[in-house]
This record gives structure tokens, C-alpha cells and sequence, in this order.
């Protein structure tokens, strides 16, 4: 049970973490409240980690065939949380299905226990592409909306409540495959405990999870989300909704069967289900909206720190974890 | 949603009030300088009142529409804009507010010879601020028609400047009227003729905002 209090703290800190990745952008271009865009975030948290967190949940499994013992659990665990505070501290938002599985494969190479590289690779692809899907997919959004709105000749109070609106659909449809995506994240690693050694439910399991996140959004997210405005590029409404309508087409289609069991039939490919990194993706579409508008208002500085935690806090997690696992393995 | 949309319709509808009233005070100070050179001045002094109280209205209007858009955090990108563009359109019937009162109050001595130089000054400026009238409503809807209005205004401007140098002309080389009654004459053509500069000021802002958006 200590265990699982330590992924439950994770999920706080993972909470106060990934909040800015859904709404943040909204928030930012003060088209929506903190208090109302949390208690979405919350809501759709929830029902996305009941819903669909098995499916991107069970690359934890897949990734180490012979999966650890569960007293393991927190020398995997420890090394995400160091990181994920560190990264907080910095008001930076990190990684962190990146830093468990950077942390999994530290602690495997350690202990000597198989990994599957095919999947840790395909993982490696998908992590280094999504960044560019979603820095094309927001320009391309971004053209697509203003020229919807320009086309519908709206006032520009109806404009408004519109561009609301969509934040809110989207920001819902985001929670809805971010909960999924985190709790997939940071209760996945139990799922193969399930009725062995946790004599739990695994839809309980989840939305402890996902509640946690939720906690975690609603007391300690306010700081990151009003600092990613200024901290990169000065964000305006329309640019916003691009930003998370890009997240959300990328979440819910990395997190979805339903879509990845198409695209497979469909392409003939073996794509799986696996957690996406939402801050990667908002970061790269926030940096896309940046270069769409020719760099005005960029913090061009900040960008590039943010983009070298990408390649040293998954770094910093697989060292910490491998030596966790040496010292406690 | 619903609490959205309809915050947002109350706000399209109480700017569209105020700006609807400010028209009316237009088109009511027009009556009100004929009635004046007809010497109705019992008309004169019940549209001064009606002038007075549309005027009220509007700063009422005003103020509620201001509040509203922040307690909504409503429009953010254009919000700055928007109360900008609202304050200095409220300067306008205020402006014709105190012009009614003067008139009213002072009922300056103007001579036939020089009716119709008022009367196309006044047209003219009545015209500035149906062009800006018309500018603003559209700042909501399509920037670029509010730019096309508010050119206009600036051409109607220099004209009224040009017709209120021209009446300042014949009051001072009018032989029949003193020095008193010309500085008098001279001040009304200012104040009239201020409307036409305060729609200027607004209508300058107004395109900038609208390039902006």
C-alpha cells in the first residue's frame, strides 16, 4: 500500500504538473477563469481515466516482458517525482510518462531485467515526432479557425462566446485523454499487481488516480499556468484554441483503440496505445503559433530552455533511477 | 453556455442601445438649432431636457457595459479597445448635451445672413457623427468597414473646419454686430464645431484599434 501512496503523491505532483498543458493556453489568453477551467479539467480527468486508461496503460507491461516486484515499484517511482519537482521548481512543465519509462529502463538495465527494445524504440519515434506533428498540425489549425471566423462574419461578442465555447470542448476532450494518458502513467505501473499482490479494482486504482491529478491541478497548478503565457509567447484566443485543439486531435489519437485499431487495419502498421507527452506537444504548438506569427512576442530563451529539459530530464530520471536500482535493486 | 450567450446578447444589445442614443441626441440637436432659428424656443428648451436625459442614459449605459465586459472577463484581446472606443463616443452627446444648454440658456443673437453657414456646419457635423455611429457598430463585425467609415469622418472634419472658418470670416466682418456679440458667435461655431473634432479623436482611435484587430 506504501506503494501506491507514493504513485497517489505522484499523481498530485502530476496534477500540478500537466493542468497547464490543457488549459493553460486558455487561461493564458484570459479567455477562461482558473477556478472554471480546473473544475473541468478535473471532471473530464476523471471520466478519461475510468474510460480509457487501461489502453495506454498496458505499454508498461509490454515494454519489460518480465514485469518487477511491487516493493520495486518505488525505486522507479522516487527518481519521476525528484524530477517532476525539480522541473515545478523551474515552473517548467516535464514529461512524465517520458520520465517512467526512462526510469522503467534505468532500473531494468540495472537489475538485468529484459527489455523490449522494439517498443521502447517506437516510443523514442513517436516521442521525437509528435513535437513536429503538433508544430505543423497547430499552423495549419490556426489558418482553419481564423479563416472559419473571418468566412462567418461574427460579432465579435458571438465570436468570442464561440472561441469559449470550443476551448471548453476541447480543453474537456484534452482532460478527457490526458486523464487516460496520466493515470495511465502513473497507475499503469501497477496494473500487472492487480488482484496478485493489489487486491484492488482497477477502475478504483484509476480514479484514485485521476482524483489525485485533479488535487493536485486544483492547489498546485495556478503558478505554471500563469507563467506559460510569458514564459514562451504571448498567447491571443484563437491561438489558444489552435493549441489545444492540436493537443487534443494528438492525445485522443495516441490514447484512442478505436482510432489506433483503424489506422492499423487501415495502414497495414502495428501502432499501439502508449502516453504521449502533453507538454512536449503544447511547447512545440505554442512554439508553432510563435514562428506562424514570425516570433512577435518570444521568449526565444525560455523556448530553448524548455526544449533542453526534453533531452536532460528523461536523461536525469534514467541515471537517478539506475542508481536507485544498483543501491536499492 | 447558455449564462454565456446570454451575457453576451445583453452586451450587444446595451451597446447597440447607446449607440442607437447617441443618433438620437444627434438628430435631436438638428431639431433643436432649427427650432431655435424659428425661435420656438419653448421646442428648444423641451429638447434640451430630452437631450439632457438620453445623455443620462447613456453614461448609464455606458458604465454598465464597462462593468459587464470585465465582471465577464469578456473579449480580452479587444476589451482595452472596446471601453476606449465607448468612453471618448460618450464625450460626443455630453458635448451636445452642454452645446443645448448654451443655446438654450444663452439664445445667442444670430443673424439671418449667417442661418445657413450654421445650418451646413451643423449638418455637416450631424453627418460626422452618423459616420462614426455607423464605423463603431461595424468595429464589431468587420474592422475593415469601420476603417472606409472613419476616413470619412476625418473628410467631413476638414470640411466642417473649412465651414466654421468661413462663418468666424463673415460674424467678424459682419459691420452690424459689435465685438460682444461677435466673440458670442464665435464661441457657438466653436462648440459646434467641437462634435466634429471629438468624432475625429474617436474615429482616429478607432482605426488604429481596427488595423490592430
Amino acid at each position: 500500500m506504501t506503494y501506491l501512496i507514493l504513485a497517489l503523491v505522484l499523481g498530485i505532483i502530476v496534477g500540478a504538473n500537466d493542468a497547464v498543458n490543457v488549459f493553460g493556453s486558455a487561461i493564458a489568453s484570459k479567455m477562461l477563469k482558473f477556478s472554471r477551467a480546473i473544475l473541468f479539467f478535473i471532471i473530464f480527468v476523471i471520466l478519461g481515466a475510468i474510460i480509457n486508461a487501461q489502453y495506454p496503460s498496458a505499454i508498461y507491461q509490454n515494454i519489460i516482458p518480465s514485469y518487477f516486484s511491487i516493493d520495486k515499484t518505488f525505486v522507479i517511482l522516487v527518481p519521476v517525482i525528484v524530477a517532476t519537482l525539480f522541473s515545478i521548481k523551474l515552473k517548467i512543465s516535464s514529461s512524465i510518462s517520458q520520465s517512467l519509462i526512462f526510469s522503467i529502463i534505468g532500473f531494468s538495465i540495472a537489475t538485468g531485467i529484459n527489455i523490449n527494445y522494439d517498443i521502447f524504440k517506437q516510443l523514442i519515434f513517436i516521442w521525437i515526432l509528435t513535437p513536429f506533428i503538433s508544430f505543423v498540425l497547430v499552423i495549419i489549425l490556426h489558418i482553419l479557425i481564423n479563416s472559419c471566423l473571418n468566412l462567418l462574419k461574427l460579432n465579435i461578442f458571438y465570436k468570442d462566446f464561440l472561441i469559449r465555447f470550443l476551448l471548453i470542448l476541447f480543453g474537456c476532450l484534452a482532460a478527457f485523454a490526458l486523464g487516460s494518458n496520466l493515470t495511465a502513467s502513473i497507475v499503469g505501473i501497477f496494473s500487472p499487481f492487480i488482484n496478485s499482490s493489489i487486491h484492488i479494482n482497477e477502475n478504483l486504482l484509476f480514479l484514485l488516480g485521476s482524483a489525485c491529478i485533479g488535487l493536485g491541478a486544483l492547489f498546485f497548478s495556478k503558478r505554471i499556468i500563469h507563467n506559460i503565457g510569458s514564459k514562451v509567447s504571448k498567447i491571443n484566443s484563437v491561438s489558444a484554441l489552435a493549441i489545444l485543439a492540436t493537443q487534443t486531435f494528438i492525445l485522443l489519437f495516441f490514447s484512442s483503440k478505436l482510432i489506433i485499431d483503424y489506422i492499423n487495419l487501415k495502414f497495414g502498421i502495428n501502432l499501439f496505445a502508449m502516453p504521449i507527452s502533453a507538454s512536449h506537444v503544447t511547447l512545440a504548438s505554442i512554439l508553432g503559433i510563435a514562428v506562424f506569427k514570425g516570433f512577435r512576442e518570444t521568449n526565444i530563451r525560455n523556448s530553448l530552455l524548455i526544449i533542453s529539459s526534453w533531452i536532460y530530464l528523461p536523461l536525469v530520471v534514467f541515471v537517478l533511477s539506475y542508481y536507485f536500482a544498483l543501491i536499492f535493486g | 453556455m447558455s449564462f454565456y450567450k446570454n451575457n453576451q446578447k445583453e452586451l450587444i444589445d446595451s451597446i447597440n442601445l447607446f449607440l442607437n442614443n447617441i443618433l438620437e441626441v444627434n438628430s435631436l440637436f438638428e431639431n433643436l438649432m432649427k427650432e431655435f432659428f424659428l425661435k420656438n424656443y419653448k421646442s428648444v428648451e423641451e429638447l434640451t431636457i430630452k437631450i439632457s436625459n438620453l445623455e443620462s442614459e447613456c453614461d448609464k449605459l455606458r458604465r454598465t457595459t464597462e462593468r459587464k465586459i470585465y465582471q465577464e472577463t469578456l473579449i480580452p484581446e479587444q476589451r482595452g479597445d472596446v471601453l476606449g472606443m465607448l468612453e471618448n463616443l460618450d464625450k460626443i452627446p455630453g458635448q451636445l448635451q452642454g452645446n443645448a444648454h448654451r443655446i438654450n440658456t444663452e439664445k445667442p443673437n444670430i443673424h439671418k445672413e449667417l442661418h445657413d453657414d450654421f445650418d451646413s456646419l451643423i449638418k455637416n457635423n450631424s453627418t460626422c457623427v452618423k459616420l462614426l455611429i455607423n464605423g463603431s457598430k461595424q468595429f464589431f463585425i468587420d474592422p475593415k468597414k469601420t476603417i472606409e467609415e472613419c476616413l470619412l469622418v476625418s473628410k467631413h472634419e476638414s470640411t466642417g473646419d473649412k465651414i466654421s472658418t468661413k462663418l468666424k470670416n463673415a460674424i467678424f466682418n459682419n459691420s452690424n454686430l459689435d465685438l460682444s456679440q461677435k466673440m458670442h458667435l464665435r464661441y457657438f461655431v466653436e462648440i459646434i464645431d467641437e462634435v466634429a473634432n471629438l468624432a475625429e479623436d474617436v474615429a482616429d482611435r478607432l482605426i488604429i484599434s481596427s488595423v490592430k484587430n
